[in-house]
């Protein structure tokens, strides 16, 4: 057999891995794929172009999926007529707090729990994760009481502790996870260049855990972002709402009354996260399946 | 010669407390702290009407069991957790196992499949109000009219209702199943299925004999999971039906916020919320058992 | 620079003491090798040395100072990790200037500092580099680099060439070795291979389960273990070892192993004595007036032959210079130098 016919041969032999069976089953993959994305992407792309169509366009019979002109005015009008820009602003203004308190308090007590043995650790480990697993729902009277109690009602910085509270335990359990990855001996190494532990943590351990910060971060931020039954209930004044709370107050229950505006305060309030979302992205799976496993 | 311990030795041994009080302190102070606070709110009859309150004992218990909606409720929250544990579960199943395919394109739809994840709860509840807009301007009414069907009235029907509601948590729900088990099935060494496929199992055995017994800790964990937060959800119900039509989709968790935020019960609503905390916790020593035995297992 | 005195050293972990009471001085100017099995206690006393771990009893002077309570950094030491710990967001010269840079040194003479230490080290080029892109080679020389910079009293090593290759560990001993002839500072190097230890080391400090076994030259070692241990632990292919008693045949003293083979032996004992015979394998020769042993395995290395002799029930090992060009089986006849014996008292293991 001269060269040219064994390669054939072979080339054969690779090519008949793709037997009808498989391409059957990858044609049905991508099907069974189509489905999905069709099922994810049809209400958000259907409330991202309804938020370009005109107010007539939005209330006129049948109603459209593409917009016959597209249009800035809704997007105008919400932040002129509405209070939703506040109500992004007391948003961001919460989360980033929360964002930098969560992240400094987790990641230091996280540190500590990577790099010191003491005793009952595994149980105080052990223990976050358990109280990480109380919802919202069951602490909802008492947080009200709490803050009457230290005067936050209707204030950012109630708002501020309670989440930083509630997000520290994931943080923890994923940073803890990702400093356990980095040996011992570069804080050992530091320390004998002169570092304190604290120092070791800020200019060695810190850096080198962008990573898990960006995926600790990334969750902490969705969830303060989003967060709706807390806010709700004790920071409900018009002042200081955020984000879900304004616009539950304004839409309300059934209110068909100012879709126009619905369409558009969706896309400006999901905005922010899909940004975070596409930058936390490739470190998210992998912190968030280190994080879960234990 | 002694042992001998210095004031500096000693303070390096315990730096970690400086490193890990502050979180103890905000945690326990701020999770710990209201959840019994809640349980003793419980034996009370605290109102946010009135200043004054008293130990009632468990008269607020009796109430509870004796109460007219409670059948209701009771039924409205299995039917819901229920439906939404299945679906959510199977469908991240199915989902992950797709996502797992040597398949080009994979972490594009790894995103797509993701997304609703991101979604804050207060948009999905205006986004799902507005799908199924009872009226014909509602987008899920004009397809079905398209189609020739005859359109509905969704959110003021009680079923439909209930249907819409399990079917925006699970939109927003499957993703974290996805997550999870694509991160269970890839632990799954890649010998075992060269292992198999040397056996000469088909597909389908392969599916059944190694990868749904190695995912079975996680499929476990999740279902915990998604029971638990499911139970605990208030978010979608109260801002998609608020329990509407009447209390056709009034869960558990639902009433604990209308009892202690409408009525102003904090007494009745604390006891709803002990009741809900004592579910969560009989979940939570399940999930820790599921872990222990994980645990042993990869030893 | 200056001499390191540890005295009645303990640690305990927990309950658990894993060391026992060190006594040692390291000199000034110094190449000291720790050595030992493994779990020994060497990285442990190294490391209390340099304060990374605390000291449960005992104290540890450098130079004059009691260093005890003092944090790594007041101790004026350096040190180089098995797996470099390079910080791996920082260059080359940034790790090297680290310390500096935390004990606020001026720019300017930081950077004087690194190009100096980087020319001894011949890494002038490498200088902008991220620890990923070197080869393990040139880690371990920025890991030393990043030591030197500083200047320290002494040198601090837990097994630096044990993550390199072969080759290359043999090349960078050399250079060790070399630096420290330069450089001529108190150096304690922890390594569990005794190969390493012999080249390098002035003094030899042998460790075994947390107690200081023998301290000595390399040659000293070698040539006068204190015990079994010891005599086992240092040389390769390492000593035989034979049991059996001293029995005096014709007003002379020989050595009679458990199989009835007799041995001669030159220090005067009294007959009757239960004793462990020591030959290295490098002083058995081939002669007629040996013993016989029968040939089981012969391993050719070119250079030197080693052959695996049963003798008796026992198995011997012989390094000899010649070609042997016997077959497994052939019976051939082996003398060890009388010159070159050790005898060991069998029950407390002590050199006789
Ligand atoms: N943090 C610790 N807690 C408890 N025991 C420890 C700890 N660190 C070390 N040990 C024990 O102390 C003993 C000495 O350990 P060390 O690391 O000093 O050994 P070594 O001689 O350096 O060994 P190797 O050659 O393997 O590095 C070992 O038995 C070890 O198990
Ligand atoms: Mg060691």
């Amino acid at each position: 057999m001269t060269d040219l016919a064994q390669s054939a041969v072979t080339r054969n032999r690779r090519n008949s891995r793709w037997t009808t069976g498989r391409i059957v089953e990858t044609a049905l993959s991508y099907l069974a794929f189509a489905v999905v994305a069709t099922i994810v992407l049809f209400p958000l792309t259907w409330v991202l172009l309804g938020s370009f169509k005109n107010p007539s366009e939005i209330f006129a019979y049948p109603p459209t999926i593409w917009p016959r002109d597209f249009t800035w005015t809704n997007y105008a009008d919400v932040i002129r007529r509405t209070d939703l820009p506040k109500y992004l602003l007391n948003t961001t203004i919460v989360t980033a707090f929360t964002l930098v308190f969560t992240l400094a308090i987790g990641t230091v007590a996280a540190y500590g729990f990577s790099r010191w043995r003491f005793p009952f650790k595994q149980t105080i480990l052990v223990t976050l994760l358990v109280l990480q697993l109380i919802p919202s729902a069951v602490n909802i009277v008492p947080y009200y009481v709490m803050m009457s109690w230290l005067g936050l009602l209707n204030t950012h910085v109630g708002l501020i502790l309670i989440y930083t509270a509630t997000h520290i335990p994931f943080t923890i359990w994923i940073m803890k996870g990702f400093f356990d990855t980095l040996p011992e001996s570069l804080d050992e190494a530091a320390i004998i260049d002169g570092c304190s532990r604290f120092r070791v943590f800020w200019n060695i351990i810190l850096p080198l855990s962008l990573p898990g910060l960006s995926a600790a971060g990334f969750l902490t931020f969705l969830a303060a972002w989003s967060e709706f039954l807390v806010p709700l209930v004790i920071a409900n004044s018009r002042e200081v709402a955020v984000m879900s709370v304004g616009l539950y107050n304004f839409f309300g229950i059934d209110s068909n009354t100012a879709y126009h505006y619905a369409f558009a305060a969706s896309v400006m309030s999901t905005a922010p996260i899909v940004i975070a979302y596409l930058f936390a992205q490739e470190y998210l799976v992998s912190g968030l399946t280190s994080g879960s496993e234990k | 010669m002694s042992r001998q311990r210095s004031a500096k030795a000693l303070m390096a041994r315990h730096q970690y407390i400086f490193f890990i009080a502050p979180a103890i302190f905000l945690v326990l102070g701020f999770t710990a702290y209201p959840a019994l606070y809640g349980v003793t709110i419980s034996f009370t009859n605290m109102h946010f009407a009135y200043p004054d309150f008293r130990f009632v004992g468990l008269e607020n218990y009796w109430r509870f069991i004796s109460w007219s909606d409670l059948p209701k409720v009771g039924f409205n929250t299995v039917f819901f957790v229920a439906c939404v544990v299945a679906l959510q579960l199977s469908l991240g199943l199915l989902i992950a196992l797709l996502l797992n395919k040597a398949l080009f394109g994979r972490r594009l739809m790894r995103s797509v499949a993701i997304l609703p994840w991101i979604i804050p709860a207060i948009i999905i509840a205006l986004m799902f109000q507005q799908l199924f807009n009872g009226s014909r301007l509602g987008i899920m009414n004009a397809l079905l009219a398209n189609f020739g069907f005859d359109t509905r009235s969704w959110l003021s029907n009680p079923n439909e209702a209930m249907a819409v509601m399990i079917l925006a948590v699970v939109w927003r729900g499957v993703p974290l199943s996805i997550i999870l088990q694509l991160g269970g099935l890839q632990t799954i060494a890649r010998e075992l299925y060269e292992a198999a496929a040397i056996d000469g199992a088909t597909r389908w055995q392969t599916l059944r004999f190694i990868t749904l017994p190695n995912l079975k800790p996680i499929l476990l964990i999740n279902l915990i999971m998604i029971t638990s937060g499911t139970l605990n959800h208030i978010d979608i119900p109260l801002a998609l039906t608020g329990g509407g039509p009447g209390n056709s989709t009034e869960v558990l968790a639902l009433s604990l916020f209308k009892q202690g935020f409408q009525s102003l019960d904090a007494a009745y609503a604390s006891t709803i919320a002990t009741i809900i905390l004592i579910l969560n916790l009989l979940l939570t020593i399940a999930y820790l058992r599921v872990l222990r035995r994980k645990d042993e297992k990869d030893d | 620079m200056a001499e390191v005195r540890l005295s009645q050293i303990e640690k305990f972990y927990g309950a658990v003491k894993v060391i026992h009471g060190i006594d040692a001085v390291f000199e000034d100017g110094e190449f000291v090798a720790l050595v030992g099995p493994s779990g020994c206690g060497k990285s442990t006393l190294l490391r209390m040395i340099a304060g990374l771990e605390e000291i449960t009893v005992g104290d540890i002077y450098i130079g004059e100072k009691l260093v005890n309570d003092l944090a790594p950094k007041a101790r004026d030491i350096a040190m180089v990790f098995q797996n470099y710990a390079l910080y791996p967001h920082m260059t080359v010269a940034d790790n090297m200037g680290f310390s500096l840079k935390l004990s606020g040194e001026p720019k300017q003479n930081r950077d004087r500092r690194v190009n100096e230490v980087a020319e001894i080290l011949g890494l002038q080029d490498l200088l902008g580099r991220y620890p990923r892109q070197l080869s393990g080679g040139q880690r371990q020389r920025v890991a030393m680099g990043r030591a030197i910079v500083r200047d320290p009293q002494v040198f601090l090593f837990d097994e630096p060439l044990s993550n390199l290759d072969a080759k290359l560990r043999i090349s960078m001993r050399g250079e060790i070795k070399q630096l420290h002839q330069r450089l001529k500072t108190t150096t304690i190097f922890v390594t569990h291979d005794q190969i390493e230890a012999m080249t390098m080391a002035d003094r030899i400090v042998v460790m075994n389960d947390g107690r200081v076994e023998q301290v000595g030259t390399p040659i000293e070692l070698f040539d006068r273990p204190k015990n079994l241990f010891v005599a086992e632990f240092i040389g390769s292919p390492s000593m035989n070892l034979l049991s059996g008693k001293i029995e005096k045949s014709a007003s002379k003293n020989v050595f009679r192993t458990a199989g009835g083979e007799s041995l001669p032996v030159m220090q005067s004992l009294s007959a009757g004595d239960e004793v462990v015979y020591g030959v290295r394998p490098e002083h058995l020769t081939l002669s007629r007036t040996g013993v016989e042993a029968e040939v089981i395995i012969v391993e050719p290395t070119g250079s030197e032959t080693q052959v695996v002799f049963a003798l008796g029930t026992e198995k011997i090992v012989g390094l000899f210079r010649e070609r042997v060009t016997a077959q497994p089986g052939d019976l051939l006849k082996i003398l060890p130098d009388p010159d070159q014996i050790h005898l060991f008292d069998r029950a407390t293991g002590d050199r006789l």
